[in-house]
């Protein structure tokens, strides 16, 4: 794992220092992305290398991978696909990133913003979690758990 | 205030994506001329108007994030505000984003030039219902604020009314304040104090310039004087030490965190909406899956609309123009002239002009579909998915596009270059295109490729051409990294990606009428220079059947035989290749007027095996941009030097990548 591939599409992070003083940091700096800036990942290119990153001011850029490794930006949610994540940790849904099928289908499933979830181990074909209130097992598809959003603590694992 | 020789100069200065462009054309009209900023490639407009009895120059800046220059623009932006300070400073938000550029407009304010602030884009604002407060913007900022859109033509009448009374009545400006870490405030105190002892007349206030001092490191323009620059450092270390930040990042901190109090006071609202229309569209346009075969059916789009119905047109004015001079020439004001000076009117003048109409319906399609593209916000995109492959070039995404199109026709392609955001780029792709095979050269393909390898084989020879065309690109790319200082330096992409619009028919063709004008300004003299050129070598000396032996053209071509014997090309053929350098197509018309005699199709076969034929093709893919790419190039990058690069780079990879062909299939007993 590399550093890089912490920024799947659905991540926020939080800008703790622009690093080294490089003129990705200068032209960070001057378009207003500093240091306490929210960054959210849009979504990576589909040839990959680049990412689409909106900031908490509403502004949306394109940032190549290798410049945002570069940046000390922690991250305080990423999908349950994250890297960040290990089987063992619980932690809370966030968000559902899809169309209202999708967030139904997950209703089902007993799934929303908010719910507490323990995860277990990963399948061949996903995931699988439980409600970390009933313990009832919740399974997901590898396709699902990249578009649920679960928050981090600061340092980067579940909370 | 009173007018200087060119009247009041207003500087127009925004960061990028605010509608400047828009504005400036709304105030200025057509009455625009284009120039470019002492030293560099950079474009510099401006353009006139009059408020009351004041004649206005409105010089239009390139979009610039902050007066702190990390781009070439940037610097360019600097260095007029420093060395020359406007009358009046005009600067533009976006009213759906203030925070953006509040930190550009703060750092202006304090400069304490007067300025006047248009906060355009009210009416997309006022549909997301999220209008700024302009009096509590205005009063923070210490100068007038006036809603605006440049799309509509609202609050212009108003805008001109606060800068008239700006220039009747030019009250100081009452610069703003913006808290910072306290030892940074400390330094700013102490030079500007200094600076108030050795330059107390200056238009800026003092400490604008003591904060520009430390946040160049004392590299500031004008070059501050030996002492204040080693003050402006070691204040600066005190301060970077202190606050463990670099001075960059921590003064533009200090102004971001006024502007994002600024603007929530202003707007009542953070952060501002994200637009739900481009948030669809980019779900579907930049989706994982479907985003690049769309990506590839907008190209298809793209090319079609431009070479579909460019092409025919290029035919028909070229046809024109034969016809024409045809006429002409029975006409008996003509035929009373001297043989000589007839051909020089008609082969030399005529054929130079009709060259140069001939690119106009391409370049008009040309730049009405990029303006398209490019104000719809299509173009971020398109960068955004292509940006991966060109990386590896040294490229960002956006020059995909400027290639692609350069397989329909060069010239436009790299007039197009003007959409690559850094110097760096557009000499590179400036270079790279004439390595595309474009519709003039396609045709030399056809007919030769036809004639050699009969039908069968002659659709493989074309698509094996496109290939070599492609790895020619690729190879030139990667040769051409090591070259940045030439290139300029590259610049961080970071690429701001703007929401979806529609774009208006009062953009796209303010801008096709002043790409054609430039085209005809910059690039038509040295085109008629060139096909003169040709003319005079292939005429001379007087009495001789043009492009014989005889000519210079043909001596020409003996003597460089020795250099194109090994590539297996005749004399004959050298001289139509001089003529190719008019345009590619014309070496088809070059070769029978050469081979003299009415069937040129067994001319060919027989003067020429098809070896040697593929010799010669691959050499007429490389070799040199014709006449008009060239002239566009010079234009461009507004540099010989660049130019003559293209030139060589071609010449030279035609003779190695013919050599290395024929060569090569000579040892395989082809022949
Ligand atoms: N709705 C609306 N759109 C506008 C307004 N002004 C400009 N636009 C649109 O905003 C887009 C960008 O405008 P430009 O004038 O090219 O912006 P710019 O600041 O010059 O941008 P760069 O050339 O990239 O620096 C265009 O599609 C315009 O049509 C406005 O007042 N209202």
């Amino acid at each position: 794992m590399t550093e890089s591939d912490l920024f799947l599409p659905g991540s926020i992070c939080i800008l703790h220092s622009l690093g080294d003083d490089r003129q990705v940091a200068r032209r960070l700096a001057q378009m207003g992305i500093l240091p306490g800036s929210r960054l959210r990942i849009v979504r990576a290119a589909p040839l990959g290398g680049t990412l689409e990153v909106a900031s908490d001011q509403g502004e949306l850029f394109a940032l190549r991978r290798e410049e945002m490794a570069g940046l000390d930006c922690r991250l305080v949610a990423a999908p349950l696909t994250s890297p960040a994540i290990r089987p063992g940790q619980t932690c809370t849904v966030l968000s559902l990133e899809g169309g209202r099928a999708f967030r139904q289908r997950m209703t089902e499933k007993s799934l929303r913003p908010g719910s507490r979830i323990r995860i277990g181990e990963p399948g061949t074909h996903g995931l699988l979690v439980s409600d970390a209130a009933t313990g009832a097992t919740i399974a997901l598809g590898r396709g699902e758990a990249a578009r649920i959003i679960v928050g981090l603590t600061p340092g980067g694992t579940p909370e | 205030m009173t007018p200087g020789r060119d009247g009041i100069v207003i500087a127009l200065g925004a960061i990028p994506n605010t509608g400047k462009t828009t504005l400036f054309n709304r105030l200025t009209g057509s009455s625009q001329s284009t120039g470019n900023w002492p030293g560099v490639s950079i474009e510099r407009k401006s353009g006139h108007f009059t408020l009351g009895e004041y004649p206005i120059e409105l010089v239009d800046l390139p979009g610039a994030y902050s007066l702190s220059p990390v781009t070439e623009e940037e610097r360019v932006v600097r260095d007029f505000f420093l060395r020359t300070p406007p009358d009046l400073v005009l600067n533009v938000l976006d009213a759906r984003n203030l925070y953006r550029g509040l930190g550009l407009t703060l750092q202006l304010a304090m400069s304490g030039l007067p300025m006047v602030v248009a906060v355009n884009m009210i009416d997309e604002a006022r549909r997301q219902g999220a209008e700024p407060d302009l009096e509590i913007l205005s009063s923070h900022l210490g100068v007038p604020a006036v809603a605006v859109s440049a799309r509509t033509g609202e609050g212009i009448p108003e805008l001109k009314q606060a800068l008239y009374r700006l220039i009747r009545n030019p009250v100081q400006a009452r610069p703003p304040h913006i808290a910072c870490p306290a030892v940074l405030e400390e330094a700013v105190k102490a030079l500007s104090r200094e600076i108030e002892r050795t330059a107390p007349d200056s238009r800026f206030q003092p400490n604008f310039l003591a904060m520009r001092l430390l946040e160049e490191k004392g590299a500031s323009v004008p070059p501050p004087a030996p002492a204040l620059r080693q003050a402006a450092r070691s204040w600066g270390e005190r301060v970077e030490q202190a606050t463990g930040q670099p001075l960059p990042i921590l003064c533009a901190g200090c102004r971001f965190n006024a502007a994002r109090g600024l603007a929530l006071e202003a707007t009542r609202r953070s952060p501002p909406l994200p637009d739900r229309l481009s948030e669809r569209l980019d779900r579907i346009l930049l989706h994982r899956w479907l985003g690049l075969p769309l990506f590839l059916l907008v190209m298809l789009l793209l090319f079609q609309g431009i070479y579909g119905l460019g092409t025919p047109l290029q035919a028909w004015l070229g046809h024109w123009f034969d016809d024409g001079g045809a006429w002409l020439r029975l006409q008996p004001a003509l035929t009373a002239l001297p043989g000589w000076a007839r051909s020089f009117l008609l082969d030399g003048i005529w054929q130079g002009v009709g060259v140069v109409a001939s690119f106009f319906p391409v370049i008009a399609l040309f730049f009405v579909f990029m303006s398209l593209i490019e104000d719809s916000g299509y173009m971020a995109r398109a960068a955004f998915l292509m940006d991966r492959l060109m990386h590896r070039l040294g490229l960002d995404g956006k020059a995909f596009i400027s290639l692609l199109l350069g397989y329909g026709c060069n010239v436009p392609a790299v007039m197009g270059t003007r959409i690559l955001s850094s110097r760096h780029s557009r000499v590179l792709t400036m270079l790279l295109i004439p390595f595309s095979l474009c519709s003039a050269r396609l045709q030399v393909f056809v007919f030769l490729s036809g004639i050699l390898f009969g039908a069968a084989l002659a659709p493989w020879i074309l698509f094996g051409l496109y290939l070599g065309s492609f790895a020619a690109i690729l190879v030139m790319g990667l040769l051409l990294r090591p070259w940045q200082q030439v290139l300029g330096e590259p610049e961080p992409f970071i690429m701001e990606i703007p929401p979806y619009r529609l774009p208006t028919l009062r953009s796209i063709a303010l801008r096709t009428g002043q790409e054609l004008k430039d085209f005809l300004y910059r690039a038509a003299t040295l085109i008629v220079a060139g096909v003169i050129l040709v003319w005079i070598l292939t005429h001379f000396p007087t009495g001789v059947a043009p492009a014989s032996a005889e000519s210079w053209a043909g001596r020409l071509g003996q003597t460089l035989a020795p250099l194109f014997h090994p590539i297996g090309i005749q004399w004959q053929e050298t001289v139509a290749l001089l003529f190719g350098f008019i345009a590619k197509e014309i070496v088809i018309g070059a070769l029978a007027v050469i081979y003299g005699g009415a069937d040129l199709q067994r001319q060919i076969a027989t003067h020429i095996t098809p070896l040697q034929g593929l010799g010669f093709m691959v050499f007429t893919l490389l070799y040199t941009p014709c006449i008009a790419t060239l002239a566009a190039i010079r234009a461009e990058s507004r540099s010989w030097r660049i130019t003559g690069l293209g030139l060589l780079l071609g010449l030279v990879s035609a003779w190695l990548a013919s050599l290395l062909l024929y060569r090569a299939g000579l040892l395989l007993g082809f022949s």
